[in-house]
């Protein structure tokens, strides 16, 4: 039973930031844009939680900072690709790289430190109190470790899943990745539009990157998106338009990932359990893929 | 509007191009030292010592961009035939290891032989991966920019377990592979430098290239790839095939810059060896928009930001990225060059209000993005 405690809280820590990321990735390829910045954009929004929090004092100006960085972020991606019509992919491969370099070189500048940064005045996200639910065997040592972060996901999702389907606003959201010219002689103006895509895509990455470096742990290090950003647009493309679906998904390479963690304590070569979480989503990629290929065969036949 | 348009020289208009990017670079970059507060002019004369005060310099500045050329190319092609391989970082690595394993377990043999064998193992070990991640793309339509993105952590951690356990050289404390037999090393060119006979290589490679891509019909059914695939179907190209040869194609450069790695300077693959190289050609392909010589040139250039960095580093004690930032803010610039420019027109019509509507119909066709995905 610890084992099944270790692997949901493990499952947890690595879902929650990428389901974030994935709705930025969601609502960004349903508006047409295949956004492989997620991944800078967490990271960095992880480096402006901890160096907020760090100098503020409080971990909710630490997210408040990283949301606004996120959205300028968003914004400048997307000024980037719509304004100046960048291609997507060059523009995106760049700006990970722009901003995986740009944390290693504050990190030095404003902490004098390489590599990873961490202090006791660093304070973690605060973890939402249970009371009476916290005794629930099982579950409740899982549950009551969880942020206030982790719990606001619930309704975001709710409140995205919503707008996607039931609103006016979701529907051209989803019409701008159909066809943008029925967009634009529907009066609408399609650039505003994807530049608000953007820039709630860079905030939810900004909320990602604070529950990544101030939720299951306090700290900073280079790099230590490691691929969610990258993982979650995998999700966002098997999933699709299912904001629950990503949940879910996202939760499955979490399990993933912590049965990865449990291995690497055996007596097993320790690359291929790290291995497991990607090996695992594009397996996943490729088996949805093949499907596809399958139907559309037997349909043409 | 022929008035904006460049005075009749042809060759100048490469070197402007150089000399604008260049001079963009030293301005961002003398502006992001002010702000950390150093002093531009101590760090530009930091990165001169570190980078063309004697011949050791500027041999190591050569010697690093060898392989960038290698795998700028790889980036180049792939890009240019319209294909996103975003693995060349781990193809490269994994092109390392196998060159490396070829390098010590293939008996000792006549040394150029053995030296193309390096080479031509680390290249095919890239190849495989590039060209699994093109049948998965060509035949099951799995985008090739994510699955790429995936397949450098696995491929990555797969190189390391190499390193760590079946070919793990038991006298070294961490994981790393055995020194490769000297006859799988490439001579030295000057002594008491970095730089080898591999010099050679790369020119013939380069050569080889520009040939292909500038002066042949493959090099134009390639282009024409990059810029349409139902063109290029309608003009008689198998696609499929096509893309394929393309993918694979790249991934054999970057295999082939990791092994070139091995057999000229590093002698072993060992873990985190390269980490970041492939990303490197991948920015440098871009800032050479694909075209050959213009990749030779970007290589060495970057190369000598990234030593010129570290010699600020070492004087100033501005931290080494501060160099790849500026790249990339840069390349930046150029990946949206066209917006950019139409916007400055756009302002200079406004301001000057002349007559005309700017080239927006070629400007449409330059932003199409891929087909048919």
């Amino acid at each position: 039973m610890d084992l099944i405690v270790f692997i949901t809280s493990a499952a947890l820590a690595y879902a929650i930031p990428i389901v974030y990321a994935g709705i930025g990735g969601q609502i960004s390829l349903a508006s047409g844009d295949l956004n492989i910045a997620l991944e800078g954009e967490m990271l960095f929004g992880a480096f402006v939680a901890v160096a907020a929090t760090y100098f503020l004092g409080s971990p909710w100006l630490g997210i408040l900072c990283a949301v606004i960085v996120g959205a300028a972020l968003g914004l400048l991606f997307g000024i980037l690709i719509v304004s100046l019509k960048g291609n997507v992919f060059l523009v995106g491969i760049t700006y990970n790289f722009l901003l995986a370099a740009l944390t290693v070189l504050l990190l030095g500048m404003i902490f004098g430190v390489r590599g990873s940064f961490s202090s006791p005045d660093l304070i973690g996200i605060p973890k939402l109190p249970l009371g009476t639910f916290g005794d629930i065997p099982f579950l409740g040592s899982v549950l009551s470790s969880q942020t206030y972060v982790a719990w606001f996901l619930i309704p975001v999702v709710f409140l995205w899943s919503y707008v996607l389907r039931s609103t006016p606003l979701g529907l051209r959201i989803r019409a701008l990745g159909d066809n943008q010219e029925a967009v634009r002689s529907a009066g609408l103006n399609v650039d505003r539009m994807r530049l608000g895509v953007q820039i709630v895509c860079g905030m939810l990455c900004g909320i990602a990157g604070a529950q990544l470096a101030l939720g299951a742990l306090t700290l900073f290090s280079a790099g230590m998106s490691a691929g969610r950003g990258f993982v979650a647009l995998a999700i966002v493309i098997l999933v699709g338009q299912r904001p629950w679906m990503l949940v879910l998904a996202a939760f499955a390479f979490g399990i993933t990932d912590g049965i990865g963690i449990k291995l690497q304590q055996a007596d097993v070569p320790a690359q291929f359990p790290q291995m497991l979480p990607y090996a695992v989503t594009l397996l996943a990629l490729i088996l949805v893929a093949l499907r596809g290929h399958l139907r559309t065969t037997r349909r043409s036949r | 509007m022929p008035s904006f348009e460049p005075v009749p020289f042809r060759l100048p208009a490469g070197l402007v191009e150089v000399l604008a990017t260049f001079g963009i670079i030293a301005v961002i970059g003398a502006v992001t030292l002010s702000i950390m507060g150093a002093s531009p002019v101590a760090a530009g004369l930091a990165a001169f010592h570190g980078t063309l005060d004697g011949t050791y310099e500027i041999a190591g500045v050569v010697a690093l961009s060898l392989p960038l050329i290698i795998v700028g190319f790889g980036a180049s092609i792939c890009f240019k035939g319209g294909y996103y391989n975003l693995g060349l970082e781990s193809q490269l690595i994994l092109g390392a290891a196998a060159g490396s394993i070829a390098g010590y377990y293939a008996g000792p043999l006549w040394s150029p032989f053995q030296i193309t064998l390096v080479l031509v193992c680390g290249g095919l070990a890239g190849a495989v991966v590039a060209a699994v991640i093109a049948w998965l793309r060509v035949h099951l339509n799995v985008d090739e920019v994510v699955s790429s993105l995936l397949s450098n952590y696995i491929v990555i951690l797969f190189a390391i377990f190499l390193a760590t356990y079946p070919f793990r050289d038991e006298s070294r404390f961490n994981g790393a592979m055995h020194r490769i037999l000297p006859s799988a090393r490439m001579p030295t060119m000057i002594s008491g430098t970095e730089l080898t006979w591999g010099v050679l290589v790369v020119v013939a490679v380069s050569l080889v290239l520009f040939w292909i891509f500038h002066r042949s019909k493959l090099g134009q059914d390639w282009a024409l790839m990059g810029r349409s695939v139902t063109v290029a179907r309608s003009a008689g190209i198998d696609v499929k095939k096509f893309g394929m040869m393309i993918m694979t194609s790249s991934g054999f450069l970057a295999g082939l810059a990791g092994a070139f790695m091995i057999s000229a300077t590093q002698h072993r693959y060992f873990a985190n060896l390269a980490l970041g190289l492939g990303f490197d050609g991948i920015l440098i392909g871009m800032i050479a928009r694909y075209r050959i010589p213009a990749v030779v040139f970007w290589a060495l250039a970057y190369s000598w930001m990234l030593l010129a960095a570290d010699g600020i580093e070492q004087e100033v004690g501005i931290p080494s990225e501060f160099a790849q930032v500026v790249i990339a803010i840069v390349i930046l610039g150029v990946a949206v060059r066209i917006g950019l420019l139409q916007w400055v027109r756009g302002w200079r019509q406004r301001w000057f209000k002349s007559s005309g509507t700017g080239s927006l119909p070629a400007m449409r066709m330059f932003s199409a993005n891929r087909e048919g995905r």
